[in-house]
């Protein structure tokens, strides 16, 4: 429908994905079929070296598509300039910032660059934008202090204070909570799928806290060698099709404690 | 801002004093174009203090700025403007033209001597390894591959000159050595205005980089992400680094130093990483620095005088370290 | 990864090291052979008037040649013992029987004083045999009766050991210590000539007596010398009837950095002789000064003459150097002197290779330049006016 369509991010048509190397593509993962709504999380499991991250870098356009297309908001995804897709899709990698004397304002304020002129300097509205990204990411007290000095937990959170700052409807996050202790991973979600449903954006993911995913997300994307698995989590855990994010026989995921076990 | 009073303060320092001692007074007749009542006064200010002050200032803002682009750009706070190697390039240029004239002997010993040739040598050189640079810049997409390269350029650059050294005369040998102390005073007024147009080009390129300059603080992938053109901000921190580099290198020698330093003193300073600050302060400490050097390496009122690079590096090296003991931390 | 920091510091290093080699050379010291020879015979007073670095000692039947500066800093002398007779043999001590037939040399300084005591065939090699000026060993070399031995500070060593010189005449600055340790050890004598050391000019020209006593023809080689020394005083003496001293600047600018002969060196010794006043005559030193370029404008700006302007065969050449040379009056007046424009068919400068052997002449040039009004009709050989 119309309207459905109009709440649709994000859209890929039979889009493969990998790597161009001398010798021939190497693909990831073809027929890839998937959209992004807006409003919802979405949270992209799958093992290690699936290709969570290709997926993920490929949508960002960090690297190209093999074929197919991809659709930003009935555009196609090739058409649109680096600075208009910085409007669109914002990111949030697992890599460490390198040590600078940057203040969290100053980290904040540069989701505003693709807005600013060329110079960079922040109008009224772009400091309306940081200091909204600010309150919705509760970093009001640490808004002076240097980067440098915040744990990892904190400084996850500036990462993704600057993403919403830069104000787009896609936020992408590589494994953000990677790093952090447990209740740093369980208030990152909350704060993302608050994020999703408050301020109407479109969340994707990719993460291995299944536990969080199935309870927080509002869509799964399970990515396994052959394809890409999606619905809502209980419909995924109901039908058993959960289980394919591993294909051993001896790990299935138990409804009852709502986690995986080994047999 | 503090910095620039500095500047002017250092600035009329360094022209009032030389091994010559000419009295303040007559210094600024001299500057305001009035008869001075001894000649030669005029000449050193006119034609061999005040070209010198410039060139000072001119190549350490130069230094510092190129300094500063290569720290941010290889997120590397130990990088310096000679990392690309276009310095080396100079030398090479210059080591063919002095040595390599000793070497062939004849006609073309007295290409050595001049001045013209020597600085044509030198841009020539840094030309070379600045196309180098750009080629391998398109070609390999990785940021730290580019710097290794310089750095291997650097080596071999070396390596040729070594051999040049070893079969050329004494007398050339001790020429292109002291090339190699660095010297500002040497340049003519019309000299000095071709370093300047081409630093302002550079300058040129600078100014779309700046915003960019600062979204790579926080490294390629999300200056990517918030609509940074990555390769022509490569491209243009390249171009005006090796501009730099290499118009100092061709008409003062290779400066030692403050590339590295001044960058990191006006971050200790300043605390700040915002580029749109720390390009014109880098700049001017770095200007600041090369006058007070200068000044300090005319040994005042004697009549001898010391070679720069002894004295910027005797002076920065343990300012860095004593920064450093007391901050504990080099940051980009 | 961590980017070498050197990238900054090794140009200047690289020149600190090379300096610092440099001087380290001037600085080595070596172990340099001194024996004790029975001295039972009376020995005559030294004939050495004016050269410091050697001295001849006669004895019966033998002499004693004293090296008392090889090299610069040397703290050791060298002594040999020469002996004509070769039945009159000594041990243990270190002796060169003499007339030598083949000899090795290692400056084109020796070989003017080589063929003016008619012993051109015996020089039988010599580093980069392309300097060499002088006639007769030019004609040698064609015929290929010199054996090159490549660069100076590094021989061929192979090609000296096979052609089995009775000496090898040495120019050291210290450094080569080691490479002529290699010869001795292999049964070459090594004497060094350490006439470049000396302050005055009849003193360097007083060294022909150095190969007077090694081709045992001392009797020619002390009246070659007494004929210098005499044109030299006849010269100094006429330059004092000159009605003036004029003030003389000398050197040339390396990027602002003007060296120049210091107050105490043969230099400046060759300008008092001449009757001149040379600007820096009252600086302490045998070398040269490395000057900033403001003092030397002070001082120098109104000379009457500049003499020696390093290697610029001409007033364009100076001045596209640099254009400070401009300032100077002996520029404006077209009075600079070089003496290193005169040069043989291959390339050497002659000043170096004759200009030890003929200090009259070059007084007399200076003088003449100086005070034209002096020794007429006599024309300046070495000194030549740059235009």
């Amino acid at each position: 429908m119309l309207k459905n369509d109009e709440h649709i991010v994000l859209k890929t048509a039979d889009l493969s994905i990998g790597y161009l190397t001398k010798h021939g593509d190497r693909v990831i993962a073809d027929q890839i079929n998937l959209s992004l709504p807006k409003g919802k999380l979405t949270c992209l499991v799958g093992k290690n070296g699936i290709g969570k991250s290709t997926l993920l870098r490929t949508f960002s356009k960090m690297q190209p598509k093999l074929s197919g297309s991809i659709q930003l908001e009935n555009q196609n995804i090739d058409d649109i300039s680096g600075v208009e897709l910085a409007k669109k899709i914002s990111l949030v990698l697992t890599e460490r910032i390198p040590s600078s004397n940057l203040t969290v304002f100053e980290l904040i304020a540069l989701g505003r660059q693709p807005y600013t002129n060329w110079i960079g300097k922040l109008t009224k509205q772009d400091i309306n934008f940081i200091h909204l990204a600010i309150e919705q990411t509760h970093l009001k007290d640490l808004v002076n202090q240097r980067c440098d000095e915040l744990s990892d937990g904190q400084l996850q959170r500036v990462m993704i204070c600057r993403a919403l700052a830069q104000h787009t409807d896609l936020i992408i996050l590589d494994e953000p909570t990677a790093h952090l202790d447990i209740q740093h991973k369980i208030e990152t979600f909350k704060l993302l799928s608050n994020i999703a449903k408050d301020l109407n954006r479109s969340v994707l993911l990719s993460t291995h806290e299944i536990q969080l995913a199935t309870q927080m997300a509002d869509q799964l994307w399970l990515m396994t060698k052959d394809k890409i698995i999606t619905g809502e989590p209980k419909d995924l855990i109901e039908s058993d099709k959960i289980n394919l994010l591993f294909d051993s026989k001896s790990i299935i995921f138990d409804k009852e404690s709502n986690q995986f076990i080994m047999k | 801002m503090l910095f620039f009073l500095l500047l002017a303060a250092l600035f009329i320092l360094n022209i009032s004093l030389g091994s010559v001692d000419i009295p303040l007074k007559a210094v600024f007749k001299s500057l305001g174009n009035q008869t001075v009542a001894n000649e030669t006064w005029n000449y050193i200010i006119l034609n061999y203090r005040l070209p010198k002050a410039i060139t000072a200032i001119l190549v350490g803002c130069g230094l510092s700025i190129s300094g500063l682009l290569m720290q941010t750009l290889f997120r590397n706070p130990l990088a310096g403007p000679y990392v690309l190697g276009i310095s080396s390039g100079a030398s090479l240029g210059v080591a063919i033209l002095i040595l390599g004239s000793s070497i062939l002997g004849g006609i073309f010993s007295g290409w050595a001597q001049s001045q013209f040739l020597i600085s044509i040598a030198a841009s020539a050189g840094s030309f070379l390894v600045l196309f180098a640079v750009m080629v391998v810049s398109k070609q390999v997409k990785n940021t730290m591959s580019i710097l290794i390269i310089g750095l291997m350029f650097s080596s071999l650059t070396s390596a040729v000159i070594s051999i040049l050294a070893y079969f050329s005369s004494a007398e050339n040998l001790q020429q292109y050595m002291f090339w190699g102390f660095g010297s500002l005073g040497n340049l003519t007024w019309n000299e000095l205005l071709i370093f300047s147009s081409i630093f302002i080009l550079a300058c040129f390129l600078i100014l779309p980089v700046i915003k960019p300059l600062n979204s790579l603080l926080l490294g390629e992938n999300y200056a990517k992400s918030i609509g940074i053109n990555i390769q022509k901000t490569k491209n243009l921190i390249l171009m005006a680094t090796s501009l730099f580099t290499g118009v100092i290198t061709a008409f003062a020698g290779p400066i030692a130093f403050i590339g590295l330093a001044a960058p990191h003193i006006t971050k200790l300073i300043l605390k700040t990483s915002n580029h749109k600050l720390l390009l014109p302060a880098s700049a001017l400490l770095g200007a600041n620095i090369m006058l007070i050097s200068d000044t300090i390496a005319q040994l005042p009122n004697t009549q001898y005088t010391l070679p720069i690079n002894a004295i910027t590096t005797m002076f920065g090296a343990p300012i860095v370290i004593w920064l450093l003991v007391r901050k504990k931390k080099m940051v980009l | 990864m961590p980017v070498i920091f050197y990238e900054n510091v090794v140009p200047y290093c690289r020149n600190l090291l090379v300096a610092a080699l440099l001087i380290c050379c001037f600085s080595c010291k070596e172990q340099v052979k001194t024996t004790k020879t029975n001295e039972t015979e009376s020995k005559s007073k030294t004939s050495i008037k004016y050269a410091q670095g050697f001295d001849i000692q006669n004895y019966n039947g033998y002499k004693k040649l004293i090296i008392k500066s090889p090299y610069p800093d040397a703290d050791q002398y060298q002594e040999f013992v020469l002996i004509s007779d070769r039945d009159k043999d000594f041990d243990g001590i270190t002796k060169l029987f003499i007339p030598i037939e083949k000899v090795v040399a290692t400056s084109t300084t020796h070989i003017p004083m080589i063929e003016i005591l008619g012993e051109a065939n015996s020089l039988i090699g010599f580093p980069s045999t392309d300097y060499i000026s002088s006639h007769k060993t030019r004609a040698r070399i064609q015929k290929g009766l010199v054996t090159d031995l490549g660069n100076e500070q590094n021989f061929n060593t192979e090609l000296l050991i096979s052609i089995q010189p009775d000496a090898l005449i040495a120019f050291s600055m210290g450094n080569s210590n080691k490479m002529f340790q290699t010869y001795e050890n292999n049964g070459i004598p090594v004497i060094y000539n350490g006439d470049w050391l000396e302050e005055t000019p009849l003193g360097r020209a007083e060294w022909i007596k150095f190969f007077g006593a090694l081709y045992n023809k001392d009797k020619e080689a002390d009246s070659i010398f007494r004929a210098i020394e005499s044109a030299y005083i006849e010269a100094k003496k006429e330059a004092l009837l000159a009605k003036d001293a004029p003030s003389i600047m000398s050197g040339v600018l390396f990027k602002d950095q003007w060296n120049l002969p210091a107050g105490e060196s043969f230099t400046a010794q060759l300008y008092k002789d001449a009757n001149t006043s040379y600007i820096w005559k009252d600086s302490k030193g045998q070398g040269s000064l490395v000057l900033s370029f403001e003092s030397v404008l002070e001082k120098a700006e109104n000379a009457e003459f500049w003499i020696g302007s390093g290697y610029y065969t001409s007033l364009e050449e100076l001045k596209s150097a640099n254009a400070h040379y401009e300032q100077f009056k002996p520029f404006k007046h077209n009075a600079i002197y070089s003496f290193s424009n005169r040069r043989s068919e291959n390339g050497g400068v002659e000043y170096f290779e004759f200009g030890p052997i003929q200090p009259h002449i070059v007084l007399k040039d200076l003088i003449k330049v100086a005070h034209p009004e002096l020794l007429p009709g006599y024309e300046p050989y070495f000194l030549q006016r740059l235009e």
